[in-house]
């Protein structure tokens, strides 16, 4: 394996390639500064650019932008009080009273740094277990797969913050819309209205921009946020670095929390910025504190945040299954590239399992450098209006679009997707399922028709098929029954965007 | 968390009530129509839309009953997230950083820059990417923003975007109405 490690580096730090990581680097930087974007938004719009490229360069540049983007989010949670993502929410709590105190560049300082530690820390626990994951990876087969896919819709439609029940009903309708075009398993066209562009199914980009990136658009518009609170930076950024170094423990232990609860799928950001904060609280000798500008409570969420990002590589690259939006549209876009996840990744296709890993840990030093580097200007970027940012992203929008293939389909389909999603976030219906559903529809329909081919109705008898199966039961009867049972539905506001 | 346009939490919860039950009876639609489609299918085609057909109108018939309930006792929307209800202060914290306007408010403000996204979609169809974008960014910079400096610099700026973008890429533009290709 350390082969494979060795020859992974030597791939992504081919000059091209760094070139493109860097790149990705830079735009996941920007993205994270826009209060309401978020990496679903940004990975949306950068798809379509990628075709034909080489996988290893598109790997760079989408990596590299995801991890990143809860690095730069930190601006304006500390400085305007804005969660630049979901993933950051909870820093606000404490690093907004900070920078109101003029201790803004301390805040950063600690969030840059442990943003870094738990990145790196994140992608070294992946690989570490990289051995154990395989011998599980490797014992299963298309049955198992098929039945890890229905888990993965269960879990991701049940954990969903708002409604379980619209958290599974988005999964079904991304499934639905994974359906349209040619059944893989006969020659026939479902769902297509007659209408030619359909035939081939509805691309990723489109649903990813539809469903992710015209609803925050939309709000970012309709939301008009004020910039005049934005507080300024002050100095004290070495000491930010001292006060992560001195709770070396809580990035550690934020960091691997991070990594584990981002392998489940369905658990995104906004869950373990606040899992991370709630440590960082419970464990305080003085929690009081929290809430009024303690400097662990901004350390544990950003540690946390950066580090989910290599643990959600493990269900989406080694069994095909994303657990948030971002990962969805991932491994979408890596299907583009050609790269098929599954069990190849942990054989003939190591490399480029380690070759992610490397480029997340890369990612996450050069964003760290970059925003201690660049912090006064950079802060500055989160200032723009968005009535002035919002057009030129619609017009890349739809620029983006219409490359999935060229018709006008792209762009009808579009505003028609980005009116629904748009609806669905208004009255809190969770869209990341959607995209989830979407991504997984055709895997499940896929290993479902080779299982029955190969074993029958007798798959269903195999040990593991029987325990995920009980274990899909248990989730949605538990899920389902608990929700029924409260009589009411959970009903966010609008706190969240990334997952939402 | 308040409400700061005006309308009362409860009116809002009412009118959001109201959307939410449309959007339910929208969905049992979508999913009626896809068991409904799917009967027709070749069989080995049908079993996928079949269940997703079949479980998604059981589940959307469920919320849609669990809705109406609300709505009826007036409680919906003012109940904690799912997830966080055993994380006591933090919820309520993570309740204060959210963008207080009421939903109903949204939902009709949104039809404003849906009608802006169609009417950029059709410009581009009828007059092609270049002038429609000049157009688009230029009106809408000026009329949302309501700075003509912005507007002049985002006009341009944006075209000298896609220009570079199209041409580094050599991506394809959608065909036009009045100026065939471009």
């Amino acid at each position: 394996m350390w082969e494979a490690a060795v020859e992974a580096l030597s791939l992504i730090m081919e000059p091209s390639r760094l070139i493109w990581l860097i790149s990705g680097v830079g735009i996941g930087l920007l993205i994270g500064i826009i209060p309401g974007m978020g990496g679903a938004v940004g990975m949306s719009i950068l798809l379509p650019f990628l075709f034909g490229v080489d996988p290893l360069k598109g790997i760079a540049l989408l990596i590299g932008m995801t991890a990143v983007v809860h690095t730069s989010d930190t601006f304006p949670s500390v400085l305007m009080g804005i969660p630049g993502s979901g993933g950051s929410q909870a820093t606000v709590m404490d690093g907004y009273p900070l920078a109101q105190e003029g201790e803004g560049a301390r805040a950063l300082g600690a969030a840059f740094f442990a943003s870094m530690v738990g990145g790196l820390i994140g992608a070294a626990s992946v690989v570490v277990t990289i051995p154990i994951i395989r011998s599980i990876v490797l014992a299963i087969g298309t049955p198992e797969f098929f039945m890890l896919a229905l888990l993965g819709l269960a879990m991701v439609g049940i954990v969903s913050r708002s409604s379980m029940l619209a958290g599974l009903l988005s999964s079904l309708l991304g499934v639905f819309i994974g359906l349209v075009g040619a059944a893989p398993a006969t020659a026939q066209y479902r769902f297509t209205l007659g209408w030619f562009y359909l035939y081939d199914g509805i691309p990723i980009v489109v649903v990813a921009l539809g469903v992710f990136a015209i609803p925050e658009m939309t709000d970012l518009l309709i939301e008009r946020r004020s910039v005049a609170r934005a507080l300024s930076l002050g100095g004290g950024r070495l000491d930010g670095v001292r006060d992560a170094i001195a709770n070396k423990w809580l990035v550690l232990w934020s960091a691997l929390l991070g990594t584990t609860v981002g392998a489940i799928p369905g658990l995104g950001g906004h869950v373990v910025g606040w899992l991370a904060y709630g440590l960082a609280k419970q464990t305080s000798r003085d929690p009081e504190r929290f809430g009024k500008g303690d400097i662990r409570g901004v350390i544990a969420p950003e540690s946390a945040n950066n580090a989910i990002e290599a643990g959600a590589l493990i269900p989406t690259m080694l069994f095909g299954i994303p657990g948030s939006a971002i990962t969805a549209i991932l491994l979408g876009g890596l299907v583009l590239l050609g790269i098929q996840p599954g069990p190849r990744m942990v054989t003939t296709d190591l490399a480029t399992l380690l070759a992610m890993m490397w480029t997340l840990a890369i990612a996450n030093v050069l964003a760290a450098a970059l925003c201690f580097a660049l912090s006064r200007q950079v802060s500055k970027l989160s200032l723009v209006r968005a009535s002035r940012l919002v057009p030129f992203l619609l017009a890349l929008m739809f620029i983006a679009s219409y490359q999935a293939t060229e018709d006008w389909g792209d762009i009808i389909v579009l505003l028609v997707l980005g009116a629904f999603a748009w609806v669905m976030k208004q009255l809190s219906w969770p869209r990341a399922p959607v995209i989830i559903g979407y991504v997984l529809a055709a895997p499940i329909e896929r290993n479902l028709f080779v299982s029955m081919n190969l074993f029958g109705l007798s798959w269903l008898t195999r040990p593991w098929v029987i325990v995920i199966g009980v274990l899909i039961v248990l989730l949605l009867f538990g899920g389902l029954g608990g929700s029924v049972i409260r009589g009411k539905r959970e009903m966010p506001r609008d706190t969240d965007r990334e997952a939402r | 968390m308040t409400v700061e346009t005006g309308m009362s939490r409860r009116e809002d919860s009412l009118r959001t009530g109201a959307f939410r039950i449309a959007f339910d009876a929208l969905v049992i639609l979508i999913f009626a129509a896809v068991l409904i489609v799917s009967l027709k299918y070749k069989e080995l085609a049908s079993y996928a839309p079949l269940v997703v057909g079949g479980l998604g109108l059981l589940l959307s018939v469920g919320i849609l009953a669990m809705d109406m309930r609300n709505h009826i006792s007036r409680e919906n929307d003012l109940t904690p997230y799912a997830f966080y209800e055993d994380m006591g202060d933090v919820q309520e914290k993570a309740d204060s950083v959210s963008v207080a306007i009421p939903t109903a408010s949204r939902l009709w403000g949104g039809l404003r820059y849906m009608a802006w996204y169609c009417s950029y979609a059709l410009l581009i169809y009828v007059v092609g990417i270049y002038v429609a974008t000049a157009l688009f960014l230029g009106l809408f910079l000026i009329i949302e923003d309501g700075s003509w400096r912005a507007a002049l610099v985002g006009l341009a700026s944006g075209i000298l975007v896609i220009s570079i973008l199209g041409s580094a890429l050599a991506l394809e533009w959608p065909e036009s109405l009045l100026l065939t290709g471009k």
